[in-house]
Protein backbone atom coordinates (compact mmCIF):
# COMPACT_ATOMS: atom_id res chain seq x y z
CA UNK A 1 0.00 0.00 0.00
CA UNK A 2 1.24 3.29 -0.63
CA UNK A 3 1.37 5.60 2.06
CA UNK A 4 1.81 8.86 0.16
CA UNK A 5 0.80 11.35 3.08
CA UNK A 6 -0.37 14.69 0.79
CA UNK A 7 1.20 16.81 2.74
CA UNK A 8 4.24 15.02 1.75
CA UNK A 9 5.44 18.94 0.48
CA UNK A 10 5.11 20.37 4.22
CA UNK A 11 7.42 17.51 5.33
CA UNK A 12 11.61 18.56 5.83
CA UNK A 13 13.60 16.60 3.38
CA UNK A 14 16.80 17.79 5.00
CA UNK A 15 15.82 16.15 8.33
CA UNK A 16 16.04 13.04 6.23
CA UNK A 17 19.31 14.02 4.52
CA UNK A 18 21.07 14.82 8.33
CA UNK A 19 19.57 11.48 9.39
CA UNK A 20 21.08 9.66 6.68
CA UNK A 21 24.23 11.44 7.57
CA UNK A 22 23.81 10.64 11.27
CA UNK A 23 23.54 14.73 11.99
CA UNK A 24 20.65 14.79 14.03
CA UNK A 25 19.74 14.80 17.50
CA UNK A 26 17.20 12.05 19.50
CA UNK A 27 13.92 14.48 19.15
CA UNK A 28 15.02 14.94 15.39
CA UNK A 29 15.85 11.33 14.95
CA UNK A 30 12.05 10.03 16.33
CA UNK A 31 10.59 12.83 14.40
CA UNK A 32 12.32 11.78 10.78
CA UNK A 33 11.32 8.03 11.74
CA UNK A 34 7.64 9.07 12.54
CA UNK A 35 8.22 11.15 9.22
CA UNK A 36 9.04 7.99 7.23
CA UNK A 37 6.43 6.07 9.21
CA UNK A 38 3.69 7.74 8.04
CA UNK A 39 4.86 9.48 4.32
CA UNK A 40 5.94 6.78 1.65
CA UNK A 41 7.66 9.53 -0.23
CA UNK A 42 9.41 10.63 2.71
CA UNK A 43 10.70 6.63 3.36
CA UNK A 44 11.70 6.78 -0.67
CA UNK A 45 13.49 10.26 -0.16
CA UNK A 46 15.88 8.16 2.42
CA UNK A 47 16.23 5.05 0.48
CA UNK A 48 17.49 7.47 -2.43
CA UNK A 49 19.72 9.14 -0.16
CA UNK A 50 21.49 5.48 0.50
CA UNK A 51 21.47 4.16 -2.42
CA UNK A 52 23.03 7.38 -4.36
CA UNK A 53 25.53 7.38 -1.80
CA UNK A 54 26.47 4.07 -2.43
CA UNK A 55 26.88 4.48 -6.16
CA UNK A 56 28.95 7.57 -5.62
CA UNK A 57 31.08 5.94 -3.48
CA UNK A 58 31.16 2.99 -7.22
CA UNK A 59 31.82 5.22 -9.73
CA UNK A 60 34.41 3.56 -11.91
CA UNK A 61 37.04 6.25 -12.17
CA UNK A 62 39.57 6.32 -15.52
CA UNK A 63 42.94 4.92 -15.95
CA UNK A 64 45.56 7.06 -14.99
CA UNK A 65 46.78 8.86 -17.82
CA UNK A 66 50.15 9.52 -17.19
CA UNK A 67 53.07 8.42 -14.77
CA UNK A 68 53.50 11.11 -12.45
CA UNK A 69 56.87 10.22 -10.91
CA UNK A 70 59.55 12.91 -10.44
CA UNK A 71 62.89 12.92 -12.65
CA UNK A 72 66.54 14.11 -11.66
CA UNK A 73 65.25 17.32 -14.29
CA UNK A 74 61.79 18.03 -11.94
CA UNK A 75 63.82 17.36 -9.20
CA UNK A 76 66.51 19.91 -10.12
CA UNK A 77 63.77 22.49 -11.26
CA UNK A 78 62.26 22.27 -8.01
CA UNK A 79 65.70 23.20 -6.12
CA UNK A 80 66.11 26.39 -8.29
CA UNK A 81 62.48 26.97 -7.84
CA UNK A 82 62.08 27.09 -3.82
CA UNK A 83 65.53 29.49 -3.86
CA UNK A 84 62.94 31.77 -6.56
CA UNK A 85 60.23 30.96 -4.09
CA UNK A 86 61.84 32.33 -1.65
CA UNK A 87 62.35 35.79 -3.74
CA UNK A 88 58.85 35.15 -4.29
CA UNK A 89 57.51 35.06 -0.52
CA UNK A 90 60.09 38.19 0.13
CA UNK A 91 58.76 40.44 -2.71
CA UNK A 92 55.42 39.62 -1.75
CA UNK A 93 55.67 40.46 1.67
CA UNK A 94 57.30 43.79 0.63
CA UNK A 95 54.51 44.31 -1.60
CA UNK A 96 51.98 43.91 1.53
CA UNK A 97 54.48 46.02 3.82
CA UNK A 98 54.56 48.61 0.78
CA UNK A 99 50.57 48.82 0.52
CA UNK A 100 50.37 48.94 3.90
CA UNK A 101 53.43 52.03 4.23
CA UNK A 102 51.15 53.95 1.46
CA UNK A 103 47.70 53.49 3.10
CA UNK A 104 49.54 54.18 6.71
CA UNK A 105 50.81 57.65 5.17
CA UNK A 106 48.31 58.84 3.57
CA UNK A 107 45.85 58.53 6.25
CA UNK A 108 48.26 60.18 8.54
CA UNK A 109 48.73 62.92 6.11
CA UNK A 110 45.25 63.54 6.28
CA UNK A 111 44.80 63.25 9.27
CA UNK A 112 47.46 65.67 10.45
CA UNK A 113 46.36 68.04 7.85
CA UNK A 114 42.81 68.06 9.07
CA UNK A 115 44.18 68.34 12.61
CA UNK A 116 46.45 71.27 11.83
CA UNK A 117 43.88 73.28 10.11
CA UNK A 118 40.25 72.36 12.06
CA UNK A 119 41.78 71.30 15.38
CA UNK A 120 40.79 73.39 19.05
CA UNK A 121 44.90 72.61 19.11
CA UNK A 122 46.07 72.59 15.75
CA UNK A 123 48.84 74.68 14.80
CA UNK A 124 47.20 77.51 12.27
CA UNK A 125 44.13 77.45 15.20
CA UNK A 126 46.55 78.38 17.85
CA UNK A 127 48.12 80.95 15.99
CA UNK A 128 44.86 82.31 14.81
CA UNK A 129 43.45 82.81 18.53
CA UNK A 130 46.61 83.62 20.46
CA UNK A 131 46.85 87.26 18.74
CA UNK A 132 43.10 88.32 19.03
CA UNK A 133 43.33 87.85 22.69
CA UNK A 134 46.90 89.50 22.78
CA UNK A 135 45.57 91.87 20.58
CA UNK A 136 45.21 94.70 22.66
CA UNK A 137 47.72 94.33 24.97
CA UNK A 138 49.96 95.21 21.98
CA UNK A 139 47.78 98.54 21.45
CA UNK A 140 48.08 99.38 24.88
CA UNK A 141 44.68 98.49 25.49
CA UNK A 142 43.84 97.91 29.29
CA UNK A 143 43.45 94.15 30.42
CA UNK A 144 40.29 94.41 31.35
CA UNK A 145 38.90 96.11 28.53
CA UNK A 146 40.11 93.27 26.75
CA UNK A 147 38.29 90.35 29.16
CA UNK A 148 35.17 92.65 29.54
CA UNK A 149 34.79 92.56 26.06
CA UNK A 150 34.77 89.09 25.68
CA UNK A 151 31.05 89.38 27.48
CA UNK A 152 28.30 91.39 25.80
CA UNK A 153 27.24 91.93 29.43
CA UNK A 154 29.97 93.08 30.72
CA UNK A 155 30.76 94.89 27.19
CA UNK A 156 27.64 97.21 28.58
CA UNK A 157 28.54 97.53 32.38
CA UNK A 158 32.05 98.22 31.32
CA UNK A 159 31.53 100.46 29.16
CA UNK A 160 31.12 103.68 30.86
CA UNK A 161 34.44 103.17 33.12
CA UNK A 162 36.67 101.65 30.10
CA UNK A 163 35.41 103.35 27.32
CA UNK A 164 37.36 101.14 24.90
CA UNK A 165 35.47 97.59 24.29
CA UNK A 166 33.77 98.35 21.12
CA UNK A 167 36.42 97.43 19.01
CA UNK A 168 37.78 94.15 20.74
CA UNK A 169 34.33 93.11 21.66
CA UNK A 170 33.93 92.99 17.95
CA UNK A 171 37.76 91.63 17.54
CA UNK A 172 36.77 89.25 20.39
CA UNK A 173 33.69 87.28 17.61
CA UNK A 174 36.41 84.61 18.36
CA UNK A 175 35.79 80.85 19.97
CA UNK A 176 36.97 82.37 23.46
CA UNK A 177 34.36 84.69 23.55
CA UNK A 178 31.45 81.90 24.29
CA UNK A 179 33.52 80.70 27.06
CA UNK A 180 33.78 84.38 28.33
CA UNK A 181 30.28 84.99 28.17
CA UNK A 182 29.71 82.10 29.93
CA UNK A 183 31.63 82.96 32.60
CA UNK A 184 30.18 86.08 32.87
CA UNK A 185 31.46 89.02 34.32
CA UNK A 186 35.38 89.48 34.08
CA UNK A 187 38.35 89.65 36.53
CA UNK A 188 40.34 92.43 36.95
CA UNK A 189 43.70 91.36 34.84
CA UNK A 190 46.01 92.75 37.44
CA UNK A 191 45.91 90.03 39.89
CA UNK A 192 45.90 87.36 37.18
CA UNK A 193 49.23 85.42 37.67
CA UNK A 194 49.63 82.23 35.95
CA UNK A 195 47.65 80.21 33.63
CA UNK A 196 46.18 80.70 30.21
CA UNK A 197 43.34 83.16 29.15
CA UNK A 198 40.64 81.52 29.11
CA UNK A 199 40.87 80.29 32.71
CA UNK A 200 40.92 83.90 33.34
CA UNK A 201 38.08 84.59 32.33
CA UNK A 202 36.39 82.22 33.84
CA UNK A 203 35.58 84.23 37.19
CA UNK A 204 32.57 84.25 39.30
CA UNK A 205 29.21 86.22 38.94
CA UNK A 206 29.31 87.00 42.70
CA UNK A 207 32.29 89.57 42.00
CA UNK A 208 31.05 93.05 42.26
CA UNK A 209 32.17 94.48 38.31
CA UNK A 210 33.34 98.08 38.25
CA UNK A 211 33.22 98.18 42.02
CA UNK A 212 34.17 102.23 41.30
CA UNK A 213 37.84 101.44 41.67
CA UNK A 214 39.47 101.21 38.16
CA UNK A 215 39.83 97.83 37.30
CA UNK A 216 43.16 98.25 35.47
CA UNK A 217 46.08 96.38 36.53
CA UNK A 218 49.53 97.52 36.37
CA UNK A 219 49.37 96.57 32.83
CA UNK A 220 47.01 99.98 32.36
CA UNK A 221 47.90 101.92 29.70
CA UNK A 222 50.35 99.28 28.36
CA UNK A 223 53.00 100.40 30.29
CA UNK A 224 52.52 97.73 33.79
CA UNK A 225 54.12 95.21 34.62
CA UNK A 226 52.34 91.95 36.17
CA UNK A 227 53.03 91.63 40.06
CA UNK A 228 54.39 87.87 39.55
CA UNK A 229 56.98 89.45 36.72
CA UNK A 230 57.38 89.09 33.55
CA UNK A 231 57.03 85.33 33.76
CA UNK A 232 53.77 85.67 35.34
CA UNK A 233 52.11 87.89 32.37
CA UNK A 234 48.96 85.88 31.34
CA UNK A 235 50.42 87.20 27.70
CA UNK A 236 53.41 86.07 27.43
CA UNK A 237 54.88 87.44 23.98
CA UNK A 238 57.20 84.86 24.43
CA UNK A 239 54.47 81.96 24.27
CA UNK A 240 52.88 83.47 21.62
CA UNK A 241 55.99 82.82 19.85
CA UNK A 242 56.36 79.38 21.58
CA UNK A 243 52.84 78.60 20.46
CA UNK A 244 54.32 79.57 16.55
CA UNK A 245 57.55 78.34 16.48
CA UNK A 246 56.60 74.90 17.97
CA UNK A 247 53.51 74.21 16.93
CA UNK A 248 53.56 74.40 13.33
CA UNK A 249 57.32 72.65 13.72
CA UNK A 250 55.16 69.61 15.36
CA UNK A 251 53.00 69.77 12.70
CA UNK A 252 54.84 69.74 9.86
CA UNK A 253 57.50 67.28 11.08
CA UNK A 254 54.61 64.81 11.53
CA UNK A 255 52.93 65.46 7.43
CA UNK A 256 56.59 65.05 6.16
CA UNK A 257 56.91 61.75 8.67
CA UNK A 258 53.76 60.62 6.89
CA UNK A 259 54.28 61.72 3.87
CA UNK A 260 58.01 59.87 3.61
CA UNK A 261 56.10 56.61 4.79
CA UNK A 262 53.68 57.26 1.39
CA UNK A 263 56.80 58.27 -0.49
CA UNK A 264 58.98 54.90 0.91
CA UNK A 265 55.91 52.66 0.51
CA UNK A 266 55.16 53.60 -2.99
CA UNK A 267 59.05 53.10 -3.88
CA UNK A 268 58.43 49.33 -2.13
CA UNK A 269 55.89 48.64 -4.54
CA UNK A 270 57.27 49.78 -7.78
CA UNK A 271 60.83 49.64 -7.33
CA UNK A 272 61.00 45.46 -7.25
CA UNK A 273 58.51 45.34 -9.52
CA UNK A 274 60.48 47.88 -12.26
CA UNK A 275 63.49 46.00 -11.39
CA UNK A 276 61.79 42.47 -12.39
CA UNK A 277 60.70 44.10 -15.89
CA UNK A 278 64.13 44.77 -16.59
CA UNK A 279 64.96 42.05 -15.47
CA UNK A 280 62.68 39.99 -18.02
CA UNK B 1 70.57 20.40 6.23
CA UNK B 2 69.65 20.92 10.13
CA UNK B 3 66.27 21.90 9.49
CA UNK B 4 65.85 18.29 7.36
CA UNK B 5 67.66 16.48 9.91
CA UNK B 6 65.33 17.58 12.52
CA UNK B 7 61.91 16.75 10.07
CA UNK B 8 63.53 13.25 9.53
CA UNK B 9 64.42 12.68 13.07
CA UNK B 10 60.39 13.50 13.71
CA UNK B 11 59.10 11.45 10.87
CA UNK B 12 61.21 8.32 11.87
CA UNK B 13 60.28 8.75 15.67
CA UNK B 14 56.20 8.81 14.62
CA UNK B 15 57.13 5.92 12.03
CA UNK B 16 57.84 3.69 15.13
CA UNK B 17 54.57 4.58 16.74
CA UNK B 18 52.27 3.65 13.52
CA UNK B 19 51.00 0.03 13.62
CA UNK B 20 49.16 0.51 9.69
CA UNK B 21 52.35 -1.59 7.46
CA UNK B 22 51.62 0.40 4.80
CA UNK B 23 51.27 4.03 7.04
CA UNK B 24 54.83 2.59 8.20
CA UNK B 25 56.59 2.37 4.58
CA UNK B 26 55.12 5.51 3.90
CA UNK B 27 56.59 7.47 6.93
CA UNK B 28 60.03 5.54 6.06
CA UNK B 29 59.99 6.94 2.78
CA UNK B 30 58.98 10.22 3.46
CA UNK B 31 62.18 10.30 5.82
CA UNK B 32 64.59 8.93 3.22
CA UNK B 33 62.84 11.81 0.77
CA UNK B 34 63.40 14.57 3.27
CA UNK B 35 67.18 13.54 3.18
CA UNK B 36 67.27 13.92 -0.59
CA UNK B 37 66.36 10.46 -1.75
CA UNK B 38 64.14 10.99 -5.18
CA UNK B 39 63.91 7.60 -5.88
CA UNK B 40 62.17 7.21 -2.37
CA UNK B 41 59.56 9.73 -3.17
CA UNK B 42 58.77 8.12 -6.42
CA UNK B 43 58.36 5.11 -4.78
CA UNK B 44 55.73 7.49 -2.99
CA UNK B 45 53.99 8.76 -5.89
CA UNK B 46 53.95 5.52 -7.49
CA UNK B 47 52.14 4.06 -4.16
CA UNK B 48 49.73 6.92 -4.30
CA UNK B 49 49.06 8.23 -7.65
CA UNK B 50 45.99 6.05 -8.49
CA UNK B 51 44.28 6.97 -5.83
CA UNK B 52 44.95 10.84 -5.51
CA UNK B 53 44.06 10.77 -9.28
CA UNK B 54 40.84 8.57 -8.51
CA UNK B 55 40.55 11.32 -6.07
CA UNK B 56 40.93 14.55 -7.76
CA UNK B 57 39.04 13.27 -11.09
CA UNK B 58 35.86 13.25 -8.90
CA UNK B 59 36.47 16.64 -8.02
CA UNK B 60 37.65 17.95 -11.11
CA UNK B 61 35.93 15.41 -14.24
CA UNK B 62 38.12 16.52 -16.83
CA UNK B 63 40.81 13.94 -17.47
CA UNK B 64 43.78 16.12 -18.39
CA UNK B 65 43.01 18.91 -15.49
CA UNK B 66 42.64 16.36 -12.93
CA UNK B 67 46.18 14.96 -14.17
CA UNK B 68 47.78 18.27 -14.06
CA UNK B 69 46.23 18.62 -10.55
CA UNK B 70 47.84 15.19 -9.19
CA UNK B 71 51.00 16.48 -10.90
CA UNK B 72 51.02 20.07 -9.11
CA UNK B 73 50.51 18.05 -5.97
CA UNK B 74 53.19 15.84 -6.24
CA UNK B 75 55.13 18.38 -7.15
CA UNK B 76 53.79 20.46 -4.41
CA UNK B 77 54.57 17.54 -1.68
CA UNK B 78 58.16 17.24 -3.00
CA UNK B 79 58.98 21.37 -2.40
CA UNK B 80 56.81 20.90 1.18
CA UNK B 81 58.29 17.42 2.37
CA UNK B 82 59.91 19.54 5.67
CA UNK B 83 56.27 20.56 6.46
CA UNK B 84 54.95 16.99 6.96
CA UNK B 85 54.66 16.15 10.63
CA UNK B 86 53.56 12.81 10.74
CA UNK B 87 50.67 11.15 10.46
CA UNK B 88 49.06 9.59 7.56
CA UNK B 89 50.86 10.43 4.17
CA UNK B 90 48.01 9.11 2.62
CA UNK B 91 45.70 11.95 4.23
CA UNK B 92 48.62 14.49 3.75
CA UNK B 93 48.78 13.72 -0.08
CA UNK B 94 45.19 14.06 -0.50
CA UNK B 95 45.06 17.19 1.29
CA UNK B 96 47.72 18.43 -0.82
CA UNK B 97 45.99 17.06 -4.16
CA UNK B 98 42.39 18.36 -2.55
CA UNK B 99 43.95 21.71 -2.82
CA UNK B 100 45.61 21.39 -6.11
CA UNK B 101 41.81 20.22 -7.16
CA UNK B 102 39.89 23.29 -5.68
CA UNK B 103 42.93 25.34 -7.62
CA UNK B 104 41.38 24.38 -10.19
CA UNK B 105 37.86 24.88 -9.72
CA UNK B 106 38.20 28.08 -8.79
CA UNK B 107 40.14 29.05 -12.31
CA UNK B 108 37.63 26.98 -13.74
CA UNK B 109 34.56 29.07 -12.27
CA UNK B 110 36.67 32.52 -13.52
CA UNK B 111 37.36 31.23 -16.90
CA UNK B 112 33.82 29.00 -17.72
CA UNK B 113 34.10 26.53 -20.56
CA UNK B 114 32.32 23.42 -21.53
CA UNK B 115 31.80 21.46 -18.47
CA UNK B 116 33.74 18.00 -18.18
CA UNK B 117 34.28 17.08 -21.73
CA UNK B 118 34.87 13.29 -20.07
CA UNK B 119 31.75 12.12 -19.24
CA UNK B 120 31.01 11.99 -22.67
CA UNK B 121 33.97 10.03 -23.29
CA UNK B 122 32.96 6.08 -22.10
CA UNK B 123 35.95 4.58 -23.70
CA UNK B 124 37.82 4.16 -20.18
CA UNK B 125 34.52 2.56 -18.52
CA UNK B 126 36.37 -0.81 -16.76
CA UNK B 127 35.54 -3.50 -18.90
CA UNK B 128 33.02 -5.81 -17.67
CA UNK B 129 33.42 -8.87 -15.70
CA UNK B 130 32.89 -12.24 -18.26
CA UNK B 131 30.27 -13.73 -15.63
CA UNK B 132 27.82 -10.27 -15.23
CA UNK B 133 24.93 -10.16 -17.59
CA UNK B 134 25.12 -7.47 -20.28
CA UNK B 135 22.00 -5.95 -19.15
CA UNK B 136 23.29 -5.25 -15.69
CA UNK B 137 26.75 -4.30 -16.90
CA UNK B 138 24.55 -1.93 -19.18
CA UNK B 139 22.71 -0.73 -16.41
CA UNK B 140 25.57 0.00 -13.88
CA UNK B 141 27.15 1.73 -17.24
CA UNK B 142 24.19 4.21 -17.25
CA UNK B 143 23.23 4.48 -13.75
CA UNK B 144 27.52 5.90 -13.48
CA UNK B 145 27.08 7.87 -16.49
CA UNK B 146 24.08 10.00 -15.40
CA UNK B 147 25.64 9.99 -11.10
CA UNK B 148 28.95 11.35 -12.51
CA UNK B 149 27.14 13.85 -14.97
CA UNK B 150 24.71 14.79 -11.91
CA UNK B 151 27.65 15.39 -9.53
CA UNK B 152 29.86 17.47 -12.11
CA UNK B 153 27.19 19.83 -12.33
CA UNK B 154 26.61 20.23 -8.10
CA UNK B 155 28.26 23.07 -7.28
CA UNK B 156 32.03 22.24 -6.38
CA UNK B 157 31.74 22.88 -2.59
CA UNK B 158 29.02 20.79 -2.64
CA UNK B 159 31.24 18.24 -4.54
CA UNK B 160 33.91 18.07 -2.88
CA UNK B 161 32.28 17.51 0.07
CA UNK B 162 29.87 14.58 -1.06
CA UNK B 163 33.46 13.16 -2.68
CA UNK B 164 35.61 13.30 0.66
CA UNK B 165 33.02 12.13 2.37
CA UNK B 166 31.15 9.01 0.23
CA UNK B 167 33.76 8.17 -1.63
CA UNK B 168 36.81 9.25 0.40
CA UNK B 169 35.67 8.71 3.69
CA UNK B 170 37.18 11.43 5.70
CA UNK B 171 35.44 12.51 8.22
CA UNK B 172 33.36 15.73 8.81
CA UNK B 173 36.13 17.37 10.78
CA UNK B 174 38.67 16.28 8.28
CA UNK B 175 36.94 17.36 5.28
CA UNK B 176 36.32 20.93 7.12
CA UNK B 177 40.34 21.09 7.74
CA UNK B 178 40.87 20.79 4.16
CA UNK B 179 37.74 23.03 3.35
CA UNK B 180 38.91 25.65 5.44
CA UNK B 181 35.37 25.70 6.66
CA UNK B 182 33.38 24.54 9.48
CA UNK B 183 31.69 21.02 10.35
CA UNK B 184 28.45 22.20 10.00
CA UNK B 185 28.99 23.73 6.81
CA UNK B 186 30.38 20.54 5.81
CA UNK B 187 27.45 18.82 7.33
CA UNK B 188 25.28 21.25 5.74
CA UNK B 189 26.45 21.07 2.09
CA UNK B 190 26.95 17.15 2.51
CA UNK B 191 23.12 17.16 3.43
CA UNK B 192 22.00 19.84 0.47
CA UNK B 193 23.76 18.05 -2.08
CA UNK B 194 22.94 14.89 -1.81
CA UNK B 195 19.36 16.23 -1.84
CA UNK B 196 20.26 18.04 -5.00
CA UNK B 197 21.64 15.06 -6.85
CA UNK B 198 18.55 13.28 -5.83
CA UNK B 199 16.35 15.74 -7.78
CA UNK B 200 19.18 15.77 -10.89
CA UNK B 201 18.74 12.15 -10.56
CA UNK B 202 14.46 12.36 -10.90
CA UNK B 203 14.35 11.20 -14.16
CA UNK B 204 16.32 7.94 -13.87
CA UNK B 205 15.23 7.22 -10.39
CA UNK B 206 14.84 3.60 -11.53
CA UNK B 207 18.28 2.76 -12.02
CA UNK B 208 19.38 3.68 -8.88
CA UNK B 209 16.03 1.76 -6.71
CA UNK B 210 17.43 -1.55 -8.12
Amino acid sequence: MHRTAPTHATHDELLLARLYGGDVDETERSRALDQMASCQDCADVFADLGAIAVATAALPTPPRPRDFTLTEADAARLQRRSIGGAIFDWLGRTKALGGAMVAAGLVGVVLVGAISVLGPGGGSAALDEQPVVDAPIAAGMSGSAAYDSASPALVQNGASQNGVVGAAATELGSPRAPQAASGGPSQPAGPATSGGAPQKLALSTEEPINSGEPILGPIAGGQGSYPGGPSASPFPSSGVAATSAAGPDVWELALAGFAGLAILGVLLLTVPHLAARRRA
Amino acid sequence: MADGRVVTDEVETNAGRVEDPGQKIDIALVGQAVRGELAAFNQLVVRHQDHLFALVYRLVPDRDQAADAVQEAFLSAYRNLSSFRGGSVKSWLGRIAVNAAMDIQRARRRRPSQPYPELEDESWQPAAARDVEPEHTAIAGEQSRVLAAALAALPFEQRNCIVLYDVEGYDYGEIARIMGVSVGTVKSRIHRGRLTLRAALAPARELFRG
